[in-house]
């Protein structure tokens, strides 16, 4: 009877530690979607800042006054930015935002007399308003993912979540991340320890790669763009450097939506398309592609992430229909991390038999 | 505090004095500082297994190697005919499996805890981490590794001369055992 008792509350004890390991699991899942953002974000510059750490701790530093230095570094070189930079890129915008009432007209003109011209040529031919077809058709039209996005980033919350939480987590992650990895590798049963660890260890060091790798070339093409365009005076150097540096995580399209809106300032500006602005625009692109593909991206990213260009045309057309332009944008880079981590996980597996 | 996890995480002083104080004993870190003594308890993975749970399997790869904190292990390899044979019973304060740490290559035998155990394990991307990071304590516990194998590799000679000396029919000359616990 006893006997009994004792196996029915053994039971009853397990049920309830299960209920309650899933139930914390649940809420600390629920957490993690609340500041997904942040995290991901604290965890990406954790992946880059680690090797800068890494360097100087084996100089004999000790890790904890490395980061502290490095936070200090960073905030100087934020401010030395907001200082000299900034200035610069808000006149940018400003300008901009100025000139596109002015770009706006020149565009309509130019469909106008293209629309005239087909019309002209075509008489039977039904042609619609090309301004309104565009505007309908622009990728940019979808305003919707851009409002959230920045009602998301001016919402007091993520400001909060970028200027506290991702400083202080990344903070943490870079000086007990040790700690975090062997809390979770202590939960692993016996069994599977080892083959867990690999994995881990493998899955981990690939992602590290091919972030930091990423990271890096769009840096590089980033500054080389705006380096090369500021050099022939074209104007908002800066952002179409920032806007060539992101476009850089897509393979393929990247130099082309870099590209485009620097055609677009030669196309609009006062002196109107000249071939010989065109030929120095092209000319840095070429340039710069030229620079990344052969020095830096081999180097830097190598061949650990390579996708087939019908894989990158899916995945951006996905990524668009599901995100927009920003789902464009981080498309390929999740599609590359995927990759890598099946890829780890299939070799590994197979030599566990597994699979 | 029971639980390892919170245990570790909100580690107490005492706890970690008491974890150094052992590494310090264990012939694969002597001649290291606290201060490294730290270093190494930071990497080292504490695994509890019951009486007869397996380690690692023959075949299988390696992650590291492993010391016993307390109990003991049993290294097992199977044979042609499906026989086992028991190559070393490994004891308190001596580590086994530690091919593993200098390659990547399948275990050559499988472990299991005799009795009630408990490991520290040390994983070779750990010690791949701290050749990067600390490349002197990385060389230090490499070499005293290395004396540690060299010095089981001289046993194993000897018995294997021993071995050839029992099927030639002639006597054989064995050095005595320098240490009195036997390792894997």
């Amino acid at each position: 009877m006893s006997k009994d008792s004792g196996v029915v509350s053994h039971t009853v004890v397990r049920f309830g530690y299960w209920a309650l390991a899933i139930g914390v699991t649940l809420c600390v899942l629920y957490c993690m979607y609340l500041l997904f953002v942040p995290l991901l974000a604290s965890v990406l510059l954790t992946f880059v800042l680690d090797p800068v750490v890494d360097y100087f701790e084996r100089r004999g530093l000790k890790r904890f006054w490395v980061i502290v230095g490095m936070y200090v570094f960073v905030v100087l070189a934020a401010a030395a930015t907001v200082y000299f930079v900034l200035p610069r890129l808000v006149i940018e915008a400003r300008t901009f935002a100025g000139d596109i009432p002015h770009y706006r007209a020149m565009i309509v003109r130019m469909l106008q007399t293209a629309q005239a011209t087909i019309q002209d040529k075509f008489p039977q031919l039904p042609v619609p308003d090309l301004y309104q077809v565009l505007r309908a058709r622009m990728p940019g039209a979808g305003t919707v993912d851009v409002d959230a996005f920045v009602a998301y980033t001016s919402s007091f919350f993520s400001i909060l979540s970028v200027v506290v939480i991702v400083p202080i987590v990344t903070f943490f992650l870079l000086a007990d991340g040790h700690l975090i990895r062997k809390a979770l590798l202590r939960m692993v049963p016996n069994r599977y320890f080892e083959m867990f660890f690999l994995l881990f260890h493998k899955i981990t060091s690939a992602l590290k790669f091919f972030i930091r790798g990423q990271c890096i070339d769009a840096l590089a093409v980033g500054v080389m763009t705006a380096v090369g365009l500021a050099a022939i005076q074209l104007p908002y150097a800066i952002v179409i450097g920032i806007i060539a540096g992101l476009g850089n995580l897509i393979p393929y399209l990247g130099p082309i939506i870099g590209f485009l809106p620097a055609f677009f300032v030669v196309l609009v500006s006062p002196e109107g398309l000249t071939m010989w602005m065109l030929a120095k625009v092209i000319g840095v692109f070429a340039l710069v592609q030229f620079i990344e593909g052969t020095f830096i991206y081999p180097i830097a990213v190598g061949k650990s992430v390579d996708l087939h260009p019908l894989v990158v045309i899916i995945g951006i057309t996905v990524g668009g229909q599901l995100g927009g332009i920003l789902g464009m944008l981080i498309a390929i880079p999740v599609i590359s991390v995927a990759k890598v981590s099946l890829e780890v996980l299939h070799s590994n597996l197979k030599s566990y038999s597994i699979i | 505090m029971d639980n390892p996890v919170w245990a570790y995480v909100f580690g107490p002083p005492k706890e970690r004095k008491a974890m150094i104080e052992l590494l310090k004993s264990l012939p694969a870190f002597e001649g290291l500082s606290t201060n490294e003594l730290i270093q190494v308890d930071r990497m080292l993975h504490e695994r509890r297994y019951t009486a007869g749970e397996m380690v690692f399997e023959e075949g299988m790869p390696g992650a590291g190697m492993y010391i016993v904190k307390e109990g003991e292990v049993a290294i097992r390899k199977k044979l042609d005919e499906g026989r086992t044979i028991q190559l070393a019973l490994i004891q308190e304060r001596h580590f086994f499996g530690e091919m593993a740490l200098l390659d990547e290559m399948p275990r050559s035998a499988s472990g299991y805890a005799t009795r009630d155990t408990v490991l520290l394990s040390f994983c070779e991307p750990d010690l791949e981490k701290l050749t990067e990071r600390n490349p002197r304590l990385a060389n230090k516990i490499l070499t005293n590794i290395s004396r540690l194998v060299c010095k089981r590799l001289v046993r194993a000679n000897e018995n294997l001369e021993v071995l050839q000396s029992q099927l030639d029919g002639r006597p054989a000359v064995v050095s005595p055992p320098e240490e009195s616990r036997v390792e894997g």
